[in-house]
């Protein structure tokens, strides 16, 4: 479990991707996705590889924290390639064993999607290594405040999120405080089978979300003794600004895009 | 001078299951700018009623209840009058929005259209006053108690509120975090000639109030200054309030020994009288 | 042979071996039955910490913890007899209340200890009765109870599971003083009429200074004094250091020995103080 959501993943550091407007990171880490699902290129995947060890080294964030995030899909991942690699049946078969056989095409598809969703998965996290949730939500709230227009609540959900985020640690250290407490009222939530475990959450669950619901009850008067009004125009303290560092990094990200463009339909 | 609060044959009632209950029931009082008052009274006696009335976090059922010269009755003077009063929760945890200390002290700031670059000094000069300008870029959940209180507080602070309303603040803090928001308090007071209303269990915090409103099942019982309040023994017993422990002593080593009785608020002066008594 | 004893007990909680996430730091005590102990410390002097070492929830990094002379991580069967001899009362005890009744709430625990019904109903009723909720109160549900109702059907919820040992951690903080000194007196009753052992952790040593045989002082993870309350008392210069809240009466006499006035410095009660005053005015009449 994280047990800082106020500092999420966020790895602290002075690289340009911690200094960048979350903005351009989301934008950024966006179209690199959608990119990543067109390359069929193993020159392109070298390229990929290359540039996200890249950044992750400006970021000084180790290898360790890197591969953090692959750890808990890898078992998913490893099946479903298992899987793919005997039902895909395209292509030459290179290898047959009883009913079982497997193809080039198979062996190269399964290669490119293993390669895809690692490097989906090291992108995204270097933006929530170099982010703060808290930006990250406010990035998204200026990149969705058009949607404002027809209507659509942004404001209330960023505010909603970034409550979340808030209460976050409060509503984990208030589990363990009722977990200890209902331990040493006798219930035993080391041994017996699924029903006996599941009827041992009640106890803790019904007061969790009583005591959540109490607070909310609670911060929605303290918010509206702070003029807090839902609807209601308001300015914000915290200012995105985009500074030359953005455009540095928006103009290598284009010639990263337009190489793995190059080489993929045109080489 | 017109009084920053004025309260006439105030009542409020909720309907329940039908029936109308009442919690207070007309209450008369003024309080004017720069008054410390306290206001005490058992559980249940109202007083955390009155106080979201102050605020016009709720709306009253009969009488006028005027702050600021602005007349709480709907929603829409509420707004007006929860721009100079200021309300400090009893659970720090369930009052603070944001993440970050400084962004919590902005949230009040953001509400009222403040430009967002005025925003940022008036963050550090209030975080000044709490005492919280070092933890300003501080995740509010690690901080102690009394240091979200005191976050909560600035948060209050930023909009420069004529009068702050704490409401069992202090109770659930343990007593260093007590003694720096009372501090705080006496401070904006002083300094500040804000008003400050505290209602509180804590006699000892009593005894800093000009005024004291003595408060029972929805009624004022009295109001008076607190040496007043604390030598009306008949009156604290119908309350089932206490005194400080020095008021106490000093009352019943009077009575033990028949002596003319005499109130003593805090320990200065108890000392004071002893070594009058003792020594003389 | 003491009910609890804590030898060297040294509790790290972030598994690193740092001195600075030593929550405790070597502490021995041992208590004897029946005793009503007071432990006082401000907010991260480790007395938190210390208390939950005596029923199971947490396992000392060095040192061991005897209840009873067993020691009670030696075998994993301990653990739950152990938490039945010793109940423990968290802070803001209400907020762990979930059954549809005050009455299932408090018979929970000792459901969970496998009595039969009809002992799990005598049990019920004696702790109601202990902590003053009328019957008609333990039919209705626990959330709609006033806020110091719902504190002493939480502490009926262990006193009803009967625990040689009872441990609380601030069972007082936040109620209103009538509620609060409903709390003491009933902590008092379970010491003196049911002859329990009583750990009773707070802030407030006017709170305790009446009822407490014995006073440990926490201060950073160490145990600073563990003295009867009549010496603890003696050192008021090393209490205000501690910024701990010292009972006002005590302050005033402390301040008047200074002056030169003979009075001793075991006092720390109303009664006493106003007795020792008295006496000293009556003597001064005579001569």
């Amino acid at each position: 479990m994280i047990k800082d959501i106020t500092l999420g993943q966020y790895s602290a550091g002075n690289s340009i991707l911690h200094k960048i407007d979350p903005r351009t990171k989301i934008f950024t880490t966006v179209v690199y996705i959608f990119f990543l699902f067109f390359i069929d290129n193993f020159f392109c995947y070298a390229i990929n590889f290359f540039v996200i060890f890249f950044l992750y080294s400006r970021c000084k964030i180790s290898l360790k924290m890197m591969f953090n995030n692959i750890k808990p899909i890898l078992p998913i991942l490893i099946f479903t390639s298992i899987i793919n690699l005997f039902t895909l049946r395209d292509g030459k078969i290179i290898f047959s064993f009883l009913f079982f056989s497997i193809t080039d095409r198979s062996l190269l598809f399964i290669f490119m999607i293993f390669c895809r969703i690692v490097l989906l998965i090291f992108s995204s996290s270097l933006l929530t290594y170099t982010t703060l949730p808290i930006d990250l939500t406010y990035g998204i709230e200026k990149i969705l405040k058009p949607l404002s227009k027809i209507k659509f609540p942004v404001d209330e959900i960023s505010m909603m999120i970034s409550i979340a985020i808030r209460f976050i640690p409060t509503l984990i250290s208030e589990t363990e405080k009722i977990i200890l407490a209902q331990k040493s009222r006798g219930v035993d939530m080391e041994s017996g089978n699924i029903i006996k475990k599941v009827k041992c959450m009640i106890p803790i669950l019904i007061p969790l979300f009583i005591s959540a619901f109490r607070r909310a009850d609670e911060l929605a008067i303290a918010m509206e003794s702070r003029c807090y009004r839902v609807g209601q125009k308001r300015t914000r303290y915290k200012q995105l600004k985009f500074c030359y560092l953005d455009l540095i990094f928006l103009f290598g990200f284009g010639i990263v895009v337009s190489v793995l463009v190059l080489v993929n339909w045109f080489l | 001078m017109q009084s920053l609060i004025d309260a006439n044959g105030l009542c409020f009632s909720y309907a329940k299951e039908g029936a109308n209950i009442d919690i207070l029931h007309n209450l008369n009082f003024s309080l004017n700018q720069g008054d410390f008052v306290a206001i005490v009274g058992h559980n249940g006696s109202g007083k955390s009623t009155l106080a979201k009335l102050l605020n016009a976090l709720f709306i009253p059922t009969a009488g006028t209840l005027v702050v600021d010269g602005v007349c709480v009755q709907d929603g829409q003077t509420a707004f007006e009058v929860r721009k100079n009063i200021g309300m400090v929760f009893q659970n720090p945890d369930n009052q603070i929005v944001a993440t970050l200390v400084d962004e919590d002290v902005a949230f009040v700031l953001e509400n009222l259209c403040v430009p967002s670059e005025d925003i940022a000094p008036i963050i550090d000069e209030t975080l000044k006053m709490v005492g919280m300008y070092e933890l300003k870029k501080s995740a509010v959940s690690k901080l102690s108690g009394g240091q979200k209180q005191r976050v909560a507080i600035a948060g209050i602070l930023a909009m420069k509120p004529k009068c702050i309303i704490f409401d069992e603040s202090t109770s659930m803090l343990d007593p260093i975090g007590r003694k720096e928001v009372l501090n705080i308090m006496k401070k904006l007071n002083c300094e500040h000639k804000t008003t400050v209303i505290n209602i509180t269990h804590y006699m000892e915090e009593v005894v800093f109030a000009d005024r004291v409103i003595v408060m029972k099942d929805g009624n004022i019982l009295k109001e008076d200054m607190p040496r007043n309040i604390f030598a009306d023994r008949e009156l604290l017993a119908k309350a089932n309030l206490s005194v400080p422990q020095v008021t106490e002593f000093f009352n019943l080593l009077c009575d033990r020994c028949n002596l003319d009785s005499k109130t003593v608020l805090d320990i200065d002066e108890c000392v004071s009288a002893l070594s009058d008594l003792l020594g003389g | 042979m003491p009910i609890i004893e804590l030898k060297d007990v040294t509790y790290v909680y972030d598994g690193t071996d740092n001195l600075k996430s030593r929550a405790i730091k070597n502490v021995s005590i041992s208590v004897e039955k029946g005793e009503y102990i007071g432990i006082i410390g401000h907010t991260g002097s480790g007395k938190s910490t210390l208390i939950q070492h005596l029923n199971c929830i947490l396992k000392p990094t060095y040192g061991k913890v005897y209840i009873d002379g067993v020691d009670i991580w030696e075998d994993k069967k301990n653990l739950a007899k152990t938490r039945k001899k010793v109940g423990l009362v968290f802070q803001y005890p209400e907020y762990q209340l979930f059954e549809e009744t005050v009455e299932k709430d408090i018979a929970f625990g000792p459901k969970n200890l496998g009595l039969s019904t009809q002992e799990i109903e005598k049990r019920v009723m004696k702790a109601a009765q202990m902590v003053e909720i009328d019957q008609d109160l333990l039919l209705k549900s626990p959330f709609e109870i006033s806020g110091g109702e719902k504190r002493r059907a939480a502490i009926a919820g262990i006193l009803a599971m009967e625990p040689e040992i009872l441990v609380l951690d601030e069972p007082a903080a936040g109620l209103d003083p009538l509620g609060k000194e409903k709390i003491l007196k009933i902590i008092d009753n379970f010491h003196k009429y049911e002859k329990r052992t009583v750990i009773h952790v707070t802030h407030s040593m006017e709170d305790i200074a009446k009822y407490a045989d014995k006073i440990l002082i926490m201060n950073d993870g160490e145990v600073v004094s563990y003295d009867s309350v009549d010496n603890t008392f003696k050192d008021v210069d090393m209490l205000q250091n501690m910024g701990l809240d010292i009972p006002q009466i005590t302050k005033v006499l402390f301040k008047l020995r200074q002056k030169g006035f003979n009075i001793p410095s075991n006092i720390y009660t109303v009664e006493d103080a106003v007795n020792v005053v008295k006496n000293i005015l009556i003597e001064k009449e005579k001569r």
